[in-house]
C-alpha cells in the first residue's frame, strides 16, 4: 500500500468548459507541496474536485491506494482530506465548538464513546497555538470574522480534526506577517504528525520558511512545470512568465 | 371502543405513543345539547357551569368558521368527533397506582426517572381526565392549588369562578366557544400571594382515541408578587383520520406576579390544533409565553397578553417547524392598555419541503396608554426551494408617545453551507440539523434544560424525515 494522496490524469469539465486537462500529482505522507498559477488556471477547481465537490470527468484520485472517485464529500472528509476554503462560508448560530464536536462525532466508530475530555484538551491546545483566547470556542463559525480570522479558524479546525492531508486554498491571502508566522508553525506541527499538505498560494516569498518538498505550476488545467524552491525564486524575480 | 394492540406493535413506529385504553364514559359521536348535558352530568357539575356550556354551544353553532383560516377544515367532521371520553377514575395520587401502560408512555416521552420525583406536581392528562395527579407536600403547604379543571371548579369555586371565562370569553371565537361547550381536563392552578416555587409545574397532555377531539381548559391565577412556571408538553399517537384539539388557556397575573407558560407541541400530523391562549397582566406583572410548535397538520395559535396595569410586561418566544404538509400559523398579540407597558416578541420558524410557517402578529396600543414599547423580531429559515414563510404583522397604535419596532429576516440554507459541513465530515442531514439548531440556538436557552435537549432531538428527528 502506498501512503500517499495520488492524482492521476485528472480531467474536469464544468458546463462544457475544460477546467482540468490531465493533472497528475503525488504527495507522500507528511510532505508539503505547493500549487501556483495565474487566476483561472484551475487551482481551486483541483482542490474542490479532490474533496468531491465537482464530479470528475475522468482520471483517478486515491488516498493510500484507495480510490476516492464518486464518494460523497463527507466520506472523503472522514477518510482524511481537509479543505481549508479560500473564502469559508459563515454559519450563523453554530459555534466553533459545536462544529468540531459534530465533525468528530461523525467520525466516531460505531459503539465507541466520544471522549469529551480529550476533545476539550485538543481544542484548547489548538486555540493556544493559533493565538486564540477562550472566547473563540463559542464564536459562531466565520460569522462576522475578518479575512484573517477566517483563515485562522480554518487552520484551527485542521489542527483539531487531524486529517491525513490538508488542502489549503490561498492560505496566505489577507494575513499579516505575524499571522503568517503562526500559520507556518501550524503547518510544521501538522507535518510532524505526518499530515501532508497541498498549498495554493500566489506568493512565493513565504515559501522560504516553509521549505516545501515540491512546487507545481499550473497553466490552463495542466501542470506545466514542477520543481523545488528554484521555481519559486524564478517566479519571485520575473513573475509567472519566467516559468511559462 | 379502543382496540387492543400487542406491545411490540404499539411501539413499531417512532412517534406512535398509542396504547390500549378502556373507557368508562363515552359521549358518543357528534355534538348536541344532549352531549353537553351528558358531559356536565358525568362530571357532577353545578348548574352555572351547565348553563355556561349550553350558552357556549349556542355561540359555537351560530358562528361561522373564520374565513381567514388558511387551510381546509372540512376533514374535521364535527358530527363524527367524540367530544368526551373518560376512564371514570379519580385522579391518581401515588406513583404506584399509575397504570403500567401510562408509565410506558412516560418512558416514551423521555421524562427521566430522577426528574419525575422532583416534578413539583405532575398532572398528566390521558384522554379527558387526569390519570395521575400528584401534588408535592411542600406545594400544598404553600397554599398552592394544582388540580385538573373539574376538581378546580368543584372544590375551589370561590377562586375558580370569578376568573373562569373572563379572559377568553366563549364568544371570542368559534373554537373557544366549542371548548366552552365540551371542555374537560386541563389544569387549574392558584399561587397565593408572594409564593415562589423553586420548580416548574408540569403537565403532559395526550390524545388517545380516534376522532376524539381534546378540549382541555387551563386557568392559572397567580396572586400578588407570586411567581410560577408552567410546562406543557404534548405528544400524540398517529391516527389515520383528522383529530381536533381546541384548547383554551387563561392566565391572570395579579400586581407584581410573574407567569411563564412553556409549551412543546408535537401532535401527530393529522391533528388540527386550534388554541386560544390569553393572559392578563396587572400592574408590574409579567407574562411570558414560550411556545414551540413542531407537530400537527395545522396549528393556529397566537398567545396574547393584555397589559392592563402600568409597567406590566408581556413576552413571546416562539419556535415553529413546518414540515411537509404542515401549516404552522403562529404568532402573538400584545394589547397595551396601560402606561409604561412593554412587550417583546421573538419568533423563529423553519419551513421544510412544502411546509408553511406563518407569523401572524398584532400589537395594539390603546389611545390612553402612553410610553409603551414593543419590539418584534421574526426570523424565518427556509430549507428547501418549495418551503414557504409568511409574515403578517398588524400594528394598531393610537397616540404618539409609544415605540413599536418590527424586524424580520428570511434566510435560506445555502448549498455552500451544506457543502462546508460535509467537507468537515457531516452527512447532509446532520449538516441541516446543525444549521437549524444554530438558527434556534438563542431561543433554545429559554427552555428548561431537559426540554431543550428534547427539542433538539425532536428537531433532529424532523431533519431525518427530510
Amino acid at each position: 500500500m502506498q501512503c500517499a494522496l495520488a492524482i492521476s490524469d485528472l480531467h474536469l469539465r464544468i458546463a462544457e468548459k475544460a477546467i482540468l486537462r490531465g493533472v497528475s500529482l503525488s504527495i507522500p505522507a507528511g510532505q508539503i507541496h505547493v500549487l501556483m498559477g495565474r487566476n483561472g488556471s484551475g487551482k481551486s477547481s483541483l482542490l474542490h474536485a479532490i474533496v468531491g465537490q465537482n464530479s470528475i470527468s475522468s482520471g483517478v484520485v486515491t488516498l493510500d491506494g484507495e480510490s476516492l472517485l464518486g464518494l460523497p464529500p463527507e466520506v472523503i472528509a472522514r477518510k482524511g482530506l481537509f479543505l481549508a476554503f479560500q473564502v469559508p462560508v459563515s454559519l450563523p448560530g453554530v459555534t466553533i465548538t459545536q462544529l468540531l464536536r459534530s465533525a468528530l462525532q461523525a467520525r466516531l466508530e460505531k459503539g465507541k464513546l466520544f471522549d469529551h475530555m480529550r476533545f476539550h484538551d485538543d481544542l484548547e491546545a489548538a486555540m493556544k497555538l493559533m493565538g486564540m483566547d477562550s472566547s473563540w470556542a463559542s464564536r459562531h463559525v466565520n460569522d462576522g470574522f475578518s479575512g484573517g480570522e477566517r483563515k485562522r479558524c480554518e487552520m484551527l479546525q485542521a489542527l483539531v480534526l487531524n486529517p491525513k492531508y490538508v488542502l489549503f486554498d490561498e492560505i496566505d491571502s489577507g494575513l499579516d506577517v505575524d499571522a503568517m508566522v503562526i500559520m507556518v508553525e501550524a503547518i510544521r506541527l501538522l507535518q510532524q504528525r505526518g499530515v501532508g499538505a497541498l498549498i495554493v498560494t500566489h506568493h512565493s516569498r513565504w515559501l522560504e520558511t516553509l521549505n516545501p518538498n515540491g512546487i507545481h505550476f499550473l497553466v490552463d488545467g495542466i501542470i506545466h512545470r514542477s520543481g523545488g524552491m528554484n521555481l519559486a525564486h524564478a517566479i519571485e524575480a520575473d513573475g509567472f512568465q519566467a516559468v511559462q | 371502543m379502543s382496540k387492543k394492540l400487542p406491545m411490540d406493535e404499539e411501539f413499531a413506529t417512532p412517534g406512535n405513543f398509542s396504547y390500549a385504553t378502556e373507557y368508562a364514559h363515552d359521549a358518543g359521536q357528534g355534538l348536541s345539547e344532549e352531549t353537553v348535558h351528558y358531559i356536565s352530568k358525568v362530571k357532577g357539575e353545578p348548574k352555572w357551569l351547565l348553563n355556561f356550556r349550553l350558552r357556549a354551544l349556542r355561540i359555537f353553532n351560530a358562528m361561522p368558521i373564520p374565513s381567514w383560516i388558511p387551510v381546509d377544515l372540512s376533514p374535521l367532521q364535527f358530527d363524527k368527533i367524540r367530544y368526551y371520553l373518560a376512564k371514570g377514575q379519580e385522579p391518581k395520587r401515588k406513583w404506584e397506582d399509575v397504570p403500567a401502560e401510562v408509565k410506558a408512555t412516560f418512558d416514551r416521552l423521555g421524562v427521566p426517572e430522577h426528574e419525575r420525583k422532583f416534578l413539583a406536581g405532575v398532572e398528566a392528562q390521558f384522554d379527558s381526565e387526569m390519570a395521575y395527579a400528584n401534588l408535592r407536600q411542600s406545594l400544598a403547604e404553600k397554599g398552592v392549588i394544582f388540580v385538573d379543571s373539574t376538581e378546580g371548579l368543584l372544590r375551589y369555586e370561590s377562586v375558580f369562578r370569578p376568573h373562569f371565562g373572563k379572559i377568553v370569553a366563549a364568544a371570542d371565537n368559534k373554537f373557544s366557544a366549542l371548548n366552552g361547550a365540551v371542555f374537560s381536563g386541563g389544569s387549574f392552578i392558584y399561587i397565593p400571594k408572594g409564593a415562589k416555587l423553586d420548580q416548574p409545574l408540569q403537565a403532559y397532555f395526550r390524545i388517545n382515541a380516534e376522532r376524539f377531539g381534546q378540549f382541555e381548559r387551563t386557568l392559572i391565577v397567580v396572586d400578588e408578587g407570586a411567581d410560577v412556571t408552567y410546562l406543557e408538553g404534548c405528544t400524540a399517537p398517529r391516527f389515520e383520520s383528522a383529530t381536533l384539539h381546541a384548547a383554551v388557556v387563561e392566565l391572570i397575573a395579579m400586581p407584581g406576579a410573574k407567569i411563564q407558560y412553556i409549551t412543546v407541541q408535537n401532535w401527530s400530523s393529522n391533528v388540527y390544533n386550534l388554541v386560544t391562549k390569553r393572559g392578563m397582566a396587572h400592574e408590574l406583572a409579567g407574562i411570558r409565553w414560550i411556545d414551540c410548535n413542531i407537530g400537527s397538520r395545522i396549528t393556529m395559535k397566537y398567545p396574547c397578553v393584555i397589559l392592563a396595569g402600568s409597567h406590566a410586561s408581556g413576552e413571546m418566544v416562539s419556535i415553529s417547524v413546518a414540515h411537509h404538509g404542515q401549516y404552522q400559523d403562529t404568532g402573538a398579540k400584545m394589547i397595551h392598555r396601560a402606561n409604561h407597558t412593554t412587550s417583546h416578541i421573538v419568533a423563529k420558524s423553519i419551513s421544510i419541503q412544502d411546509g408553511v410557517a406563518a407569523y401572524r402578529g398584532m400589537i395594539k396600543v390603546a389611545k390612553a396608554a402612553k410610553n409603551c414599547k414593543n419590539y418584534t423580531r421574526c426570523d424565518a429559515m427556509l430549507l428547501n426551494r418549495g418551503s414557504i414563510s409568511k409574515t403578517s404583522p398588524t400594528l394598531d397604535v393610537s397616540g404618539n408617545l409609544s415605540q413599536v419596532q418590527h424586524e424580520a429576516t428570511v434566510s435560506r440554507v445555502s448549498d455552500e453551507q451544506v457543502f462546508y459541513l460535509q467537507q468537515r465530515g457531516l452527512g447532509e442531514t446532520q449538516a441541516m440539523g446543525l444549521l437549524v439548531n444554530g438558527f434556534l440556538n438563542e431561543l433554545m436557552r429559554e427552555f428548561p434544560m431537559e426540554y431543550g435537549v428534547e427539542l433538539k432531538r425532536l428537531i433532529e428527528m424532523e431533519m431525518e424525515r427530510r
